[in-house]
């Protein structure tokens, strides 16, 4: 069996939150070790941006 | 005496006696080092704080010559550009090596007088000559450690330092550490 | 007057959108004040709401700020909603500042790097990307988002069963491991039984009604409703049941959901049956019958808990079930002596399964039930606000939720919609679940009380109110406590959703 799915049924789960942050508060309640990220949809614009700078710098 | 004394423009200013010396509780130097390379992948999403619409910096500035620009770019008493190069500056003083006492020489050359505020002037004087603040000190013991709940508590503190200035100064922070650790590779490889 | 402004390309999390609503509702002057993605069921709602509009352009990545007030204060609602969101006001000034909360997984993994679950609740659009993000770094997922599309299900699983890691879900709200409340789910105690679940309701149900029992539940893994059809294989049912069948802590199997496609229904039964422990199947509504060998058939929620129950505590399987038919006579008493209701049922459910279940056991005694997510296309409701005839309505479907709240977490849709019901002078009953525990609004029995309330003002004593709480008294809301307060507003309380179903039915059937 895959070690971390082993790991998540015989020690219990260690948490990777990602979304909602209430999910994060529920779980630390429950003792259970988590990190909550600060997700972000992924930035087009910004990479169009800092290609298009490039551009016009040649 | 438990407050500061008023003073106006043109004042003339007189030495004030201090009560007997008791302990230094703050110890600004920057003691050189580097962190744990557990941390490299939060220091690389540091970097794109920059990107954040607040700030819209550039994340990745590619010679001191563009990091100078930087200088006094935003509004406030310590444009988001000066804080940015602020956490460059610390970086490259915290990784130190010959290659990054040479970019600091480069840095200093290229700077101009009287471009940014007094505010941010001071900080980035004070970070060439090695001295930062408290928040940046504890991150960066807490980088040299192995506590999550540090390098978050004190990451957490820096980013939410002023409105933009905490962000910007990690995000250059981090800009810092990469040039210096990766040149550090360069080194031994 | 109203107010509409469009922030383009703006994405803020629901909760922090229905936070400073709540803060603008609250300004003087101010009547309705909404903030949304500019998803088509939100726009809906904000026409049913009286908003006009004509004159915007809107896609579902961008914010709406709806305000309605008087004229003087509505560019100032419009501001203050836009400040609120770059500078949330509960976040207290001066006081323990945040925790650095990571942008990137590879990030959040140095902090964390024994994390072996990843769990996920941004857009859909988004997530299914998220989701093989995680699985390519090696952690378990629970995708809790729905609007997935099912090809991303179906490729994010594939990976999944290569590398041998878990996905429960997409829209896998409930999931227990080890006793512990992932997503929205009951405190209940640890024990021998373990349930492998393609229904989140479904799998809180079944969870309390095994601890009313006093029975225990060690893992309870969501798969997604999508699992058992076809076009997915039941590949996360497959590989759950394998590895609850060869885990040594677990005494007896349940597998539960909607009547699987025919192949994936035949894969179980097979796996199962080659398994060296008893098995309970409730696929709610399902059409087949008859204990075999070890592995015991069920069609209702309860059944499925009281047959695994006794199972774990070596009780008579027969008798369990005799108990739960001595149940019904009581409801059916019970019925006459409340008083008899003529008219149409209106269901509104916040849990998917137990709108199904409450379906099921419903078109039995009074005929069709009209439905947004119906047994029959043809009893498909044409605008799921609008009810016809009997009709129960699940509040948690897609249409609803895409860029809102849940209706677990935001009981006010369902409260209103009491009200609504009761306009209606053909209706006689009306029928709805509470579901309680982490992740759920903290107090939903107050606010719907005060809907029911609301709707007896309207239509006195001519409808009867029937409800069932999904939860224990050791969840934070305190079932007994939930329960007091729907029945001090004169709403019937049964044991278990079937139960309330039945009562019902029972009431109008006469």
């Amino acid at each position: 069996m895959n070690e971390r799915l082993q790991d998540l049924l015989k020690n219990g789960p260690k948490v990777i939150n990602i979304g909602v942050e209430q999910f994060a508060l529920d779980l630390k309640e429950q003792e259970v070790p988590t990190v909550q990220m600060d997700w972000r949809p992924p930035q087009v614009e910004s990479d169009l941006l800092s290609k298009l700078k490039k551009l016009r710098k040649k | 005496m438990t407050e500061l004394p008023c003073v106006s423009e043109g004042d003339e200013l007189f030495s004030i006696p201090l009560p007997e010396a008791g302990t230094i509780v703050f110890d600004p130097v920057i003691k050189p080092g580097m962190p744990a390379s557990r941390w490299r992948p939060l220091l690389r999403e540091w970097i794109f704080l920059a990107c954040d619409p607040e700030l819209s910096l550039p994340a990745k500035p590619e010679s001191v010559e563009e990091i100078i620009t930087l200088l006094g770019l935003g509004p406030g008493h310590t444009p988001a550009g000066d804080d940015w190069i602020a956490g460059w500056v610390v970086a490259l003083r915290w990784c130190r090596s010959v290659r990054t006492d040479a970019l600091l020489d480069e840095f200093s050359a290229f700077r101009r007088e009287g471009v940014t505020t007094w505010l941010s002037e001071s900080i980035i004087s004070d970070a060439l000559e090695g001295r930062t603040w408290a928040r940046p000190l504890k991150l960066i013991e807490a980088l040299q450690g192995d506590f999550m709940r540090e390098v978050l508590d004190a990451a957490g503190a820096l980013s939410q330092w002023g409105h933009t200035s905490g962000r910007a100064w990690l995000a250059g922070f981090a800009s810092g550490l990469e040039t210096a650790l990766n040149h550090k590779k360069e080194i031994s490889t | 007057m109203q107010r509409l402004e469009v922030m383009p390309r703006t994405y803020y999390d629901s909760i922090t959108l229905m936070r400073v609503a709540k803060e603008i509702t609250g300004m003087e002057g101010i009547e309705n004040a909404s903030l949304s993605m500019g998803t088509e069921a939100n726009l809906r709602i904000l026409a049913a709401a009286g908003f006009d509009l004509s004159e915007i352009n809107v896609t579902p990545n961008d914010l709406v700020i709806a305000v309605s007030g008087e004229d003087a204060v509505l560019d100032e609602a419009l501001s203050k909603a836009k400040e609120y969101l770059a500078n949330p006001p509960w976040k207290k000034e001066g006081g323990k500042s945040e925790s650095y909360k990571p942008r990137s997984l590879d990030g959040a993994i140095s902090v964390l790097p024994e994390a072996n679950i990843a769990m996920i609740s941004v857009a859909g659009r988004y997530a299914g990307d998220v989701a093989l993000d995680c699985l390519h770094r090696g952690l378990n997922v629970m995708l809790y988002s729905d609007n997935v599309p099912l090809e991303k299900e179906i490729e994010i699983k594939k990976l999944a069963r290569e590398k041998g890691l878990f996905v429960m879900g997409p829209d896998c709200g409930t999931a227990i491991v080890r006793g512990v409340a992932m997503g929205m789910a009951n405190i209940c105690p640890t024990g021998p039984v373990s349930i492998v679940a393609a229904a989140g309701t479904g799998l809180q149900e079944v969870h309390v009604q095994l601890a009313k029992r006093g029975v225990g539940t060690l893992h309870g893994i969501g798969t997604g409703g999508r699992d058992v059809r076809a076009e997915v294989g039941g590949i996360m049912v497959e590989m759950a049941t394998e590895r609850l069948l060869e885990d040594d802590e677990v005494e007896v199997l349940v597998v539960i959901g909607k009547p699987p496609a025919p192949e994936v229904e035949k894969k179980i039964l097979e796996r199962i049956s080659r398994g060296d422990k008893p098995a309970v199947l409730g696929f709610i509504g399902g059409e087949s019958r008859g204990d075999r060998d070890g592995v015991y058939i069920c069609t209702e929620l309860e059944e499925t808990a009281a047959v695994a129950a006794a199972l774990a505590k070596g009780e008579d399987v027969a008798e369990a079930r005799k108990e739960l038919d001595s149940a019904e006579e009581s409801l059916r008493e019970l019925a006459g002596k409340h008083g008899p209701r003529k008219g149409w049922l209106r269901g509104l459910y916040s849990g998917g399964t137990l709108c199904y279940e409450a379906q099921v056991i419903a078109k039995e005694l009074l005929g069709p039930i009209h439905s947004n997510t119906p047994l029959k296309k043809d009893l498909k409701l044409e605008d799921s606000l609008t009810s016809v005839e009997h009709t129960i309505v699940d509040f948690g479907e897609d249409e609803f939720t895409q860029g809102r709240l849940h209706p677990m977490i935001d009981v006010s849709l369902r409260a209103g919609r009491f009200v609504e019901e009761a306009k209606d002078p053909g209706v006689g009953v009306i029928l709805f679940d509470v579901v309680i525990g982490y992740g759920c609004n903290p107090d939903p029995a107050r606010e719907l009380a005060e809907g029911v309330l609301k709707a007896k003002a309207v239509a006195g004593d001519r409808i009867a109110f029937v409800a069932s709480i999904c939860g224990t008294e050791t969840d934070p809301q305190n079932a007994a406590r939930q329960r007091s307060i729907l029945e001090d507003a004169g709403v019937l309380v049964c044991e278990s959703n079937a139960r309330a179903a039945r009562l019902a039915s029972y009431l109008l059937k006469g």
